[in-house]
């Protein structure tokens, strides 16, 4: 047996806290999740049956909307689509807890936990994972939305509508993530996910403007890190990069950072 | 290597899952860690891979302390857990890789590695095959490959036999005395099973309920009972008078009661039989079976614990309601040891000794132990792709035991 001769690898520096290995990590893992999807990219596409099922018959069935007093724009539809694009992000990201979950029962997390790697890159791999799977999922359903009439954004909201619906979904896997460790459980989680994202999707300027809500609904969607994902996506598709829409990135840059700093400190912490 | 100084853990619902153990295990040894489900293995071993937080007490795991320094901990030890942490979504290459590279091994040196531990397993063929089609054996045998990857010194596994069907657990075996053998790599490994102990480890300690009970070789641990052990069922339900008169005799070592059963440890089982026999005439009672063997871990659990082991972990099982839980499926309310035995009992009617060599009841029950214990598994359906413990059928369980029992009885 020649391989007996290969000597140990030597194995390495314990530097996990580092910020080279934070990233290279990150990217190990990040590597697998998208693999994975690579091989059943049919999973992307069934999430993008719902957004487009509300695309349509929402677009129908409210279409006469628009022709009320005050309406900001012409075509109902192309007041939906960037809402559409945010109840996407919302139920897509719900999802990644989920396969937290996955992970954990197969004993695949046990395995990542005991290997010398920060906690940091195990979370943040997971949540990279799910907001580029969502930006996948936004990129065909921008297309779709164009050929039923939405139109197509414009100038550099081609770039910052990428920017917007990544923070978001970053910011809701973790979310998402982090109830997934406190819960422990697959139904709670799915039952609480469905349960959060119709009211912060009713919440939100996606299916009628802020101005049309009643006082309290108004005040709820303030609060609501979902409106200002639809204002930023409607100002891309606009094309006006006013004080507002940098407002709306500000919030949702915000909204991702605690999310995240708190999955991961959750994370971290169960090991009582 | 391990070190464990009045460790504690209680989890927040209050209960003690361990209870102010202590112990060392030495580089190069095999420890095994015996217990049934519920008295504390798995907590242990996730302490000692800085998976959970001790209470109290000092660990310390290749001469780090599991607490201040989990980082360098995790460095020096492999981690087989009690589910597959292989990805079955993957090949096993992909497997292995991202094991590496989560480990920092330079590419060069991991392919090398890879190669390496495949043939130590052999599964070279299979190399770029998918996780989820491999069979339990081979996804066991992988996921101690992807825990070597880094050639750690110490290898822990918990329950790494769990839910494989008799040629793979006797194959497992075999590659974990090699690794300990030739590679001199150190391991810490749980089980439930009596005879993996006996099989594999140099070191045993019983634990029940968070404590150590007895920790010893496992020739110390037997011997401590007596060189043999005669085994007594009666029809009648068995006084405390009765039970007062077997212990008073000086050339008993060890008298244990269970129910109509009565174990005695002694030495020179053969000499001391009629003598036995003897006493029961003179109390009056009727043996229906008088079995003549070697003392096997049962035994010893029995007695360092006051529980058979299948009670035990019959109980356990109850409370925690999962992993065996399919094993009691069947309400009747009795263990799967006293089934055995009124299996056994039925035979044993027409030949009231048994037990020596050639004195094979002929039974049922006997040839189907010695089917699936020695010759061959074509009646054990557990060959199954499953990996999964619950599809366990039912009855075919404590194999091994038995095959252990049955090598003492030839002698």
């Amino acid at each position: 047996m020649e391989q007996k001769i290969i000597t140990a690898p030597n194995p390495v520096a314990v530097s996990g806290a580092s910020i080279k290995w934070l990233v290279a990590d990150t990217t190990a893992l990040l590597g697998k999740y998208l693999l994975m999807t690579w091989r059943m990219p049919i999973w992307t596409f069934f999430g993008l049956i719902q957004p487009l099922l509300w695309l349509i018959i929402f677009g129908q069935l409210f279409k006469s909307l628009s022709r009320l007093p005050g309406f900001p724009e012409a075509d109902y539809i192309q007041f939906l689509a960037p809402g559409v694009i945010v109840m996407t992000v919302l139920f897509g990201s719900s999802w990644s807890g989920v396969n937290l979950l996955r992970d954990l029962t197969f004993g695949i997390m046990e395995k990542l936990l005991v290997a010398p790697i920060s906690r940091t890159a195990i979370v943040m791999s997971r949540l990279l994972h799910a907001g580029l799977t969502v930006v996948i999922q936004v990129f065909l359903l921008v297309g779709v939305a164009a050929l039923l009439g939405a139109g197509f954004p414009r100038g550099a909201g081609l770039f910052w509508i990428w920017v917007a619906v990544l923070l978001l979904a970053i910011g809701f896997s973790a979310i998402s993530n982090a109830l997934a460790m406190i819960l422990k459980k697959e139904e709670p989680l799915v039952v609480i996910g469905n349960m959060l994202t119709l009211p912060l999707l009713f919440f939100s300027p996606a299916l009628v403007p802020t101005d049309f809500m009643p006082g309290w609904m108004q005040m709820l969607s303030k609060i609501n890190p979902a409106t200002y994902g639809v204002e930023a996506v409607r100002a891309c598709y606009r094309g006006v990069f006013d004080s507002f829409f940098w407002i709306s990135m500000a919030v949702l840059g915000v909204f991702m950072f605690i999310s995240t700093v708190s999955a991961v400190s959750i994370f971290s912490q169960d090991r009582s | 290597m391990i070190q464990i100084d009045h460790l504690t853990k209680e989890y927040a619902s209050g209960r003690k899952a361990v209870d102010d153990i202590s112990f060392q295990v030495q580089s190069g040894e095999v420890f095994g860690f015996l217990g049934p489900n519920g008295a504390g293995k798995t907590t242990t071993i996730k302490i000692l891979t800085t998976l959970l937080r001790p209470t109290s007490g000092t660990v310390r795991v290749a001469g780090h302390n599991v607490v201040e320094n989990p980082l360098v901990v995790r460095m020096s030890f492999g981690y087989v857990g009690q589910q597959s942490g292989v990805d079955p979504s993957m090949t096993v290459r992909e497997n292995l890789l991202l094991q590496g590279k989560l480990y920092h091994l330079p590419l060069s040196t991991l392919k090398e590695r890879i190669t390496f531990l495949l043939d130590l397993i052999d599964m070279k063929g299979a190399i770029d095959l998918w996780v989820g089609a491999l069979s339990g054996g081979m996804k066991r045998k992988l996921d101690i490959a992807t825990a070597l990857i880094h050639q750690p010194k110490l290898l822990f596994l918990d329950e790494p036999t769990l839910g494989l069907d008799p040629q793979s657990r006797s194959d497992l075996w075999s590659y974990l005395r090699r690794l300990n053998q030739e590679q001199g790599v150190t391991l810490f490994l749980t089980t439930h099973y009596l005879d993996e102990v006996d099989q594999l480890a140099h070191r045993v300690g019983i634990l029940n309920h968070g404590k150590i009970q007895k920790i010893g070789t496992p020739d110390q641990l037997k011997d401590s009972l007596g060189a043999d052990c005669i085994h007594l069922t009666f029809k009648q339900p068995l006084s405390e008078p009765i039970i007062a008169s077997f212990r008073q005799k000086e050339w008993i070592k060890e008298v244990i009661r269970q129910e109509h059963q009565l174990r005695l440890y002694l030495e020179n089982g053969k000499g001391t039989l009629p003598r036995v026999l003897q006493c029961v005439d003179e109390q009056g009672l009727t043996a229906e079976t008088v079995v003549l063997t070697r003392p096997t871990f049962d035994d010893v659990f029995l007695k360092y614990t006051g529980k058979s082991f299948s009670d035990e972990d019959k109980k356990e099982n109850d409370s925690s309601g999962w992993g065996w839980g399919k094993k009691w499926e069947n309400d009747s309310g009795e263990n799967e040891w006293s089934k055995k035995w009124q299996k056994k009992e039925a035979p044993g009617k027409t030949q009231e000794i048994e037990g020596q060599k050639g004195s094979d009841a002929g039974g049922e029950w006997k040839n189907q132990w010695n089917q699936g214990g020695t010759t061959s598994q074509a009646d054990v359906p557990g060959k199954s792709e499953e990996p999964s413990e619950k599809k366990w059928p039912e009855g075919e369980w404590p194999q091994g035991e038995w095959k252990k029992g049955q090598e003492w009885n030839k002698k």
